[in-house]
């Protein structure tokens, strides 16, 4: 019987303004060769909307726009 | 999840969470929002958003953001409630070229409204259509995301209790 505790402090962490802004950064500069502050005003503008939905690297760092905002 | 508080509900929402993802890596959840009610979703996200490495032959990695709200559904014995609001789970072969990878993103500025799931280049498949086909499926949670990559992708789990753990989520 898997009865393992989960550990809030150990398992679980709760990223910082700049931890979640760093997060956002990496990922726009592994997938699309962008800083994530780049990423983040092309997004804002809709630059991404014409054919860019198929594109997985835009896909999947704009799932990680909440942690780069509050 | 239901829970007493706010708080609660967001830690019933991640404790099973947490518990699935533990048979296939050790890496920590990283959350971003939390455990209030607000009108953004709150993040979490497996390790730092970069893809992280599985056991097992099929040579994989794996990448988890999910999305999730905390509502008040009043009436109910536990008034709190976390409803998910978004998520991407995928398969990426050690190139990182993704394999297989289920969406979900209502409100995004994509089209692609309902769950659907893309077959990727990583996986090898020669038909034109599929490299940009949104495939419909029903919501898919992590558990059943994992389940399917320890059974048909052949990653090794961790635990060795990983199917009661699977079955109790």
């Amino acid at each position: 019987m898997a009865n393992d505790v989960l550990d809030l402090g150990k398992d679980i962490h709760e990223v910082s303004d700049a931890e979640g802004l760093a997060i956002l950064d990496n990922a726009a500069r592994h997938y699309l060769n962008m800083s994530g502050e780049e990423f983040l005003r092309a997004w804002k503008e809709g630059r991404f909307q014409n054919g860019s939905g198929n594109d997985p690297g835009v896909a999947y760092v704009s799932m990680l726009i909440p942690f780069a905002e509050d | 999840m239901h829970g007493a508080t706010a708080r609660e509900a967001v830690e019933e929402f991640l404790r099973p969470l947490r518990r699935v993802i533990s048979c296939v890596t050790p890496g920590i959840l990283n959350i971003r929002g939390g455990y209030h009610p607000s009108a953004r979703p709150h993040s979490v996200l497996i390790g730092d958003g970069l893809p992280v490495r599985l056991a097992g032959t099929g040579r994989l990695m794996f990448r988890m953001v999910h999305h999730y709200r905390v509502a008040e559904a009043p009436g109910e014995r536990s008034p709190w409630k976390v409803r998910t609001a978004a998520y991407y789970y995928s398969l990426d072969d050690f190139n990182e070229r993704e394999v297989i990878s289920y969406h979900w993103h209502p409100e995004g500025q994509s089209p692609i409204r309902f769950p659907h799931l893309h077959v990727g280049p990583g996986a090898g498949c020669q038909r034109e259509e599929i490299g940009t086909a949104h495939c419909p499926t029903g919501r898919i949670s992590v558990a059943e995301f994992l389940r399917f990559a320890i059974v048909d992708f052949r990653v090794e789990p961790l635990r060795d209790d990983w199917s009661d753990v699977f079955a109790e989520t």
